[in-house]
């Protein structure tokens, strides 16, 4: 969580949320969390989730392109 | 909470580097972790209650929300906290309070690229169970 927190105090644009579970299971049962750490990545109308340990580049790489214009934005 | 506890709580907060705003996003909730570490650490200091973007999913009254911020910076920006610093999740809390006090934000020049292609808002939400 620190590494997504200092992504988001860098990046004006990016929130983000730690959520601890063990207080809070309801949670995990209305988002059906069956591993964690779980992700969930929203921009707009645009939604993705996804569970446990993911690389550095590539948990970046994922927020970075979530907070691109989708195809349909694009002018 | 144990004497043990506390003193290890007192140790891994002097280490913070400077001063450390908490806010909380609903009226001071009563948080006797989050009272504990303001009584051990006087640089840290609470705020609030400010309004964070309102989701109907996440109401801040139901699911108490934390953030932190350094003095005289827009506050409060880019991190939140559900549930913390309560219970098991107390260790973590404190862990970023002094990594934000000492500027370890992490941010390396690639991710800095990176992330300057954000063109519209993200949220990104972590579901987790501190051991």
């Amino acid at each position: 969580m620190r590494l997504l927190h200092g992504w988001a105090l860098h990046q004006p644009l990016l929130v983000a949320y730690a959520i601890e579970l063990s207080t809070y299971p309801e949670l995990a049962e209305r988002l059906q969390v069956r591993a964690v750490p779980h992700f969930l990545l929203r921009a707009g109308m645009d939604e993705e989730t996804f569970s446990g340990a993911v690389p550095e580049p590539v948990l970046l790489a994922r927020v970075a392109n979530a907070g691109t214009l989708s195809g349909d934005d694009r002018p | 909470m144990l004497q043990a506890r506390r003193d290890m709580l007192a140790a891994a907060l002097a280490d913070l580097a400077r001063p450390v705003e908490i806010w909380t996003a609903a009226e001071r909730p009563e948080d006797p972790e989050l009272a504990q570490l303001l009584a051990l650490q006087p640089a840290l200091s609470l705020h609030g209650p400010w309004t964070p973007p309102a989701e109907a999913s996440w109401p801040a009254d139901r699911y108490r929300t934390y953030a932190m911020s350094l003095p005289g910076e827009p506050i409060p920006r880019g991190n939140r906290f559900i549930g913390f610093p309560t219970g098991f999740s107390l260790d973590a809390f404190v862990d970023e309070l002094v990594a934000l006090s000492r500027g370890a934000r992490l941010t390396s020049p690639l991710a800095r690229e990176t992330l300057a292609r954000i063109v519209r808002p993200v949220t990104v939400r972590v579901l987790t169970s501190p051991g």
